[in-house]
């Protein structure tokens, strides 16, 4: 199973980098872009058998680590048809 | 007495917090390593500036999990005096002693110069020796330090006189302008609600010896040595 | 069977050499000998076309205790202990990706520094940009700020200092030249050898995966527009990994269970294991299958050609072997025992249980191909050298060409750098980035250790032999002005293209001259770099050579920067100006030109001013010492003020020089050995009797005070300037192209 983990500044949370990259695509004629967020992905790899038992998995990680429940919140995606990884 | 100064992977000015403690204020000092278990009889714990764990995830978010915070989580609850340094601040942050969190700073840039900062409160073990309203000129070396806590958890630290320094202009005003980073309220450190950890993100390490440019940064380690030698924070064994 | 002509190029060897390879191994090469041969015979590690000029630059002195041929050079400074140091270039990568090119050139100029059981302490950097009007020029300039700022702040070595210059001729080869400086005890030094039979070869650090290969085969090559294609060949940087390398190796170095250690540099496995076999006279013999790899399905030659980062390679004494996987395994490393030493003076590689490549060491090394190439005299030098000041029209106001040179960002406050380099850490910093050398104390002695880098490339492009002795003799006069006695040098040389000969011709002329000043000022070179082929579509970057001097201070008490310290006190001019705008920043700001001759250099005076300045500071009589350099005499006074609020007054003798460039020639005139002090206003007559007794001619000229920066000519006011409007030109003149910056305290 793999689970996709998208990790987001709350929206209330000011972002410098999303801000100078906003500023770059401006001045590469982007200027239909109005706003930029960044955050973090992570892939994780999980070896069990439902997608609920893998999101359940995975939500606990986001709490414990991947997210720093201050200023991120996370919405997790699972993909049961994944391939086991093999860059 | 003692100073711990807590070593992670990646701790970079471990060695200037020993030596300020040890060579400059002639205190016992020790390192104690990530992963022991025992802070050795500190009566102070330090949590050095640096790049644990290479800044990985987010900063101070791995060190949090070292076995040696365990001791600092029970050393701090039991009143004993801890200080966080910078990438310090940032491991008790993640570790949740401190509340809040901190972001990139405000220019995307890291940013090495001096600032100075106001000390609000004289009652931590890191600013006994200071009077409310006195200015430090200290150095910053930081990335990532414009705090951030959410407007009700701000609200709550002002109330209950949390912030324990604050980036202020000559005349101890707190402007806009005085802000480096961007940092909430100009909030340059802020203690718990036991008033005994104490988070900063200027090096007061840096700022002990007349050579290096500024004192100013001596009477934070001279108020820790005050408030254990009169026992007005009591370390735990 | 004959090799074919297009894998013979893209390993960047001639057919001479291959025929070279077939007779010393009396058989064609596998293809694992032919990358390895590739990498240690290519330019950036044989040094081929430039081992015979660099046999002449002197290298030894009382204070050498490691001269050129080890990962770093080492001098004595008292005390049992010995300065580390070397500069080293990354030019190409940071042309291809700016940021990582710049961060693993620190990355590895830092395990050349530790490999020889030094602590670093200090970092500074010498780079040469394009022009800042250009956005991929200033893409390629943030980029290399971040790079050296990222690894460095991370690993926790603070750069002191540095220089940044411009010229069109850098805009498709910018230079990345790093220094390190590193202490260690003089019994402490570790060499890269591996001796002993039996002994064992262990590896410790990063996995190895495929970046980087021929890395050092392209630095040892033009651009062309084919250049982005190469972007695979850049390796990234992990200062985490580093850091926690640097820590774990010093500790095993403290026990004595090491033979000898190196780092995997360019040309990683390939090029650490056969010069440690070839310093020991032993062979060295090591199974690739046990190495540990990051990519599946690497073979041999991408194992061995890998220029992944952050690795080093040791050897270990027998019997030594489970301490050292301990102490490794403390900071989470593991050290893996992949070979040992033998007897046969052969490297061996093996894949399991097939030999896949056997070379005898020395082959390698020192016999690798050793070059005379041709040289002749550059067909532009006679013409260049020529310059008619009347025709170049009137000379515009001294005033705008005051305020257009602070503003130039070859003169300009470089702080948007700096400020990006934690240069704090490690508390040892008695002299910031900004105030001339870096200053950092060498804790448990009273002494400290003075750094600069510096060239001059405009003036070795107008004259090589003269142009390289001024840069020698600029890195030592800035060391002199902290109160630093140069003891020690490292020289990085930029060039372009040796295959040509008017560039072998300044590559030859430019070592003589460092040879020739480095002797008369008595600083010997311990070791350095050379990067060649620093050309694109055959436009060569001009002739660059960067000086890294070492300055001994005794009594860390008396250190000075550059900037004025009190109103009242007094300013010395110390040397004699003769007016030369050959080759100045002057001629190229405003003129737009490279023309003329360099200032004339007097080594002898130069080295009395070095003692004058050194003896001055020490005695506490100098409170602040700033070299004359670019932008001559106006320029450097200006520089003393700037960022204390205090002006100056100053009246200077005219030089004489006529066709009405009299003026411009007096204040911006870049005339060698020459210095800006301060001086206690009372103290100013024994000062100048210091001077007169060292045979060095020194004027009081002026006062420090007030809000302007006012300089007259035999008397007659030339130059008034307020301080509020010519510091800010001066100060955000770099940070415009990019943001202003915003100082706070």
């Amino acid at each position: 199973m793999r689970a996709r983990v998208f990790v987001t500044l709350k929206p209330s949370v000011f972002d410098p980098q999303g801000t100078t990259v906003a500023e770059g695509l401006h001045t590469l004629g982007f200027t239909a872009v109005k706003d930029v967020r960044q955050g973090k992905y992570f892939e994780l790899d999980i070896d069990t058998a439902t997608s609920e038992e893998a999101h359940r998995l995975a939500s606990e990680a986001a709490d414990k680590l991947l997210a720093n429940p201050v200023i991120e919140s996370y919405r997790i995606e699972v993909d049961p048809q994944a391939e086991e990884t093999g860059r | 007495m003692k100073f711990a100064v807590v070593v992670f992977p990646g701790s970079n000015c471990d060695h200037d917090a020993y030596h300020a403690a040890k060579h400059v204020l002639g205190q016992t000092a020790e390192f104690v390593w990530h992963k022991d278990t025992s802070l050795k009889g500190a009566d102070v714990v330090v949590l050095p500036g640096g790049f644990a764990h290479g800044d990985y995830l987010r900063t101070g978010a791995i060190a949090r999990f070292s076995p040696i915070m365990q001791e600092v989580t029970r050393f701090a609850g039991a009143g004993g005096p801890v200080l966080g340094i910078c990438n310090g601040f940032q491991v008790l942050l993640e570790a949740g002693l401190l509340p809040g969190a901190m972001l990139r700073n405000r220019s995307v840039k890291f940013q090495c110069e001096h600032v100075l900062i106001g000390v609000e409160h004289s009652d931590t073990p890191f600013t006994a020796s200071c009077h409310v309203g006195q200015v430090l000129r200290l150095p910053i070396a930081h990335g990532e330090g414009n705090y951030y806590a959410e407007p009700d958890v701000v609200e709550r630290l002002e109330a209950n006189r949390q912030v324990v320094f604050r980036y202020v202009n000559q005349a101890g005003e707190a402007t806009a302008g005085a802000n480096p980073n961007g940092s909430v309220h100009n909030i340059a450190g802020l203690c718990n609600e036991a008033r005994n950890v104490v988070g900063l993100m200027p090096h007061p390490e840096r700022a002990c010896e007349l050579v290096l440019g500024s004192t100013d940064g001596l009477v934070i380690f001279e108020s820790a040595v005050a408030s254990v030698s009169q026992g007005t924070f009591a370390g735990i064994q | 069977m004959t090799i074919a002509d297009d894998v013979l190029q893209r390993h960047g060897l001639t057919r001479q050499e291959y025929q070279r390879i077939v007779d010393l191994l009396g058989r064609e090469p596998t293809i694992t000998e032919l990358g390895i041969f590739s990498v240690m015979w290519s330019e950036h590690c044989s040094y081929k076309s430039s081992r015979v000029h660099l046999r002449t630059l002197p290298t030894t002195g009382k204070r050498v205790l490691q001269g050129p041929g080890e990962n770093a050079g080492a001098v004595d400074i008292g005390d049992g202990l010995a300065a580390v140091f070397k500069i080293e270039s990354h030019n190409h990568p940071s042309f291809i990706e700016p940021y990582q090119g710049a961060a693993t050139g620190v990355g590895g100029i830092i395990r050349d520094i530790f490999t020889m059981g030094a602590r670093p302490i200090a970092l500074l950097n010498s780079l040469r940009f394009g022009s800042l009007e250009h956005p991929l020029v200033r893409r390629t300039f943030a980029g290399v700020v971040a790079g050296i700022a990222g690894y460095g702040n991370s690993i926790g070595i603070p750069t002191v200092g540095g220089e940044i210059g411009f010229d069109d001729s850098y805009s498709g080869n910018p230079l990345v030249n790093v220094f390190c400086l590193g202490l260690a005890g003089t019994d402490e030094i570790v060499k890269g050898v591996a001796s002993g039979a039996g002994n064992a070869v262990y590896y410790v650090g990063a996995k190895t995966g495929r970046d980087g290969i021929h890395g050092a085969t392209m630095a040892s090559a033009e651009f062309d527009e084919k250049s982005s294609e190469k972007r695979p060949a850049v390796q990234v940087g992990d200062p985490f990994m580093e850091k926690l390398l640097l820590e774990a190796c010093l500790e095993v170095m403290k026990t004595d269970a090491l033979v000898g250690i190196q780092d995997m540099g360019a040309a990683g496995l390939t090029s650490s294991t056969c010069e440690m076999a070839g310093r020991g006279g032993a062979g060295v013999e090591i199974d690739v299958s046990l190495v540990p790899q990051r990519e599946s399905g690497m073979t041999p030659y991408e194992i061995m050609l890998s220029e992944s980062q952050e690795r080093m390679l040791l050897v270990v004494k027998q019997g030594r072997e489970a301490e050292v996987e301990r102490i490794f395994g403390k900071w989470d490393l593991h050290a893996v025992h992949i070979g040992s030493v033998t007897t046969d003076r052969l490297m061996r590689i093996k894949d399991g249980g097939e030999v896949v490549a056997e070379i005898p060491t020395t082959s390698l090394t020192g016999e690798a191909p050793l070059y005379r190439r041709p040289m002749a005299e550059p067909a532009y030098l006679a013409e260049a050298q020529t310059l008619s000041l009347s025709s170049l029209g009137p000379p515009a106001p001294a005033a705008d060409v005051f305020r257009r040179l602070l503003a130039s960002p070859g003169i300009a406050s470089k702080q948007w750098v700096y400020r990006q380099y934690d240069h704090m850490v490690r508390t040892n910093t008695l002299v910031c980035p900004g105030m001339g050398a870096g200053v950092v104390r060498v804790k448990g002695t009273t002494r400290a250790l003075a750094l600069s880098v510096d060239g001059n490339s405009r003036f070795v492009y107008l004259d090589p032999f003269i142009g390289a002795q001024l840069a020698v003799a600029e890195a030592a006069r800035n060391v002199a002005c902290a109160g630093g006695q140069p003891i020690g040098a490292t020289n990085c040389l930029n060039f372009g293209n040796p295959e040509r000969p008017e560039v072998m011709w300044q590559f030859a002329r430019v070592v003589e001259g460092i040879g020739a000043a480095c002797r008369a000022l008595d600083i010997p070179i311990t070791g350095g770099n050379v990067s060649l082929y620093n050309e694109t579509d055959g436009k060569a970057i001009l002739p660059t050579p960067v000086l890294g001097v070492v300055g001994l201070i005794e009594d860390a008490a008396h250190v000075v920067g550059r900037s004025f310290c009190a109103e009242g006190d007094a300013v010395v001019l110390i040397g004699t100006g003769r007016g030369e705008l050959g080759g100045s920043e002057y001629l190229k700001t405003i003129h737009d030109v490279i023309r003329g001759l360099p200032p004339q250099i007097d080594l002898e005076l130069e080295g009395a001013l070095h003692r004058l300045l050194v003896q001055g500071v020490s005695q506490g009589l100098i409170r602040s010492a700033h070299d004359c350099a670019e932008g001559g005499f106006a320029v450097t006074l200006a520089e003393c003020c700037f960022g204390t609020a205090m002006g100056t007054a100053v009246d200077v003798p005219g030089l004489g020089v006529t066709s009405g460039f009299g003026d411009v020639a007096t204040l911006f005139g870049e005339s060698a050995s020459r210095a800006i002090v301060s001086v206690e206003a009372t103290r100013a007559a024994e000062f100048l009797a210091l001077a007169s007794a060292g045979g060095v001619p020194a004027a009081a000229i002026g006062r420090v005070g007030g809000d302007r920066i006012r300089i007259a000519v035999d008397g007659r006011l030339v130059l008034d300037e307020p301080l509020a409007e010519v510091e800010p030109l001066w100060a955000d003149a770099i940070g415009r192209h990019f943001e202003l910056p915003r100082a706070v305290a």
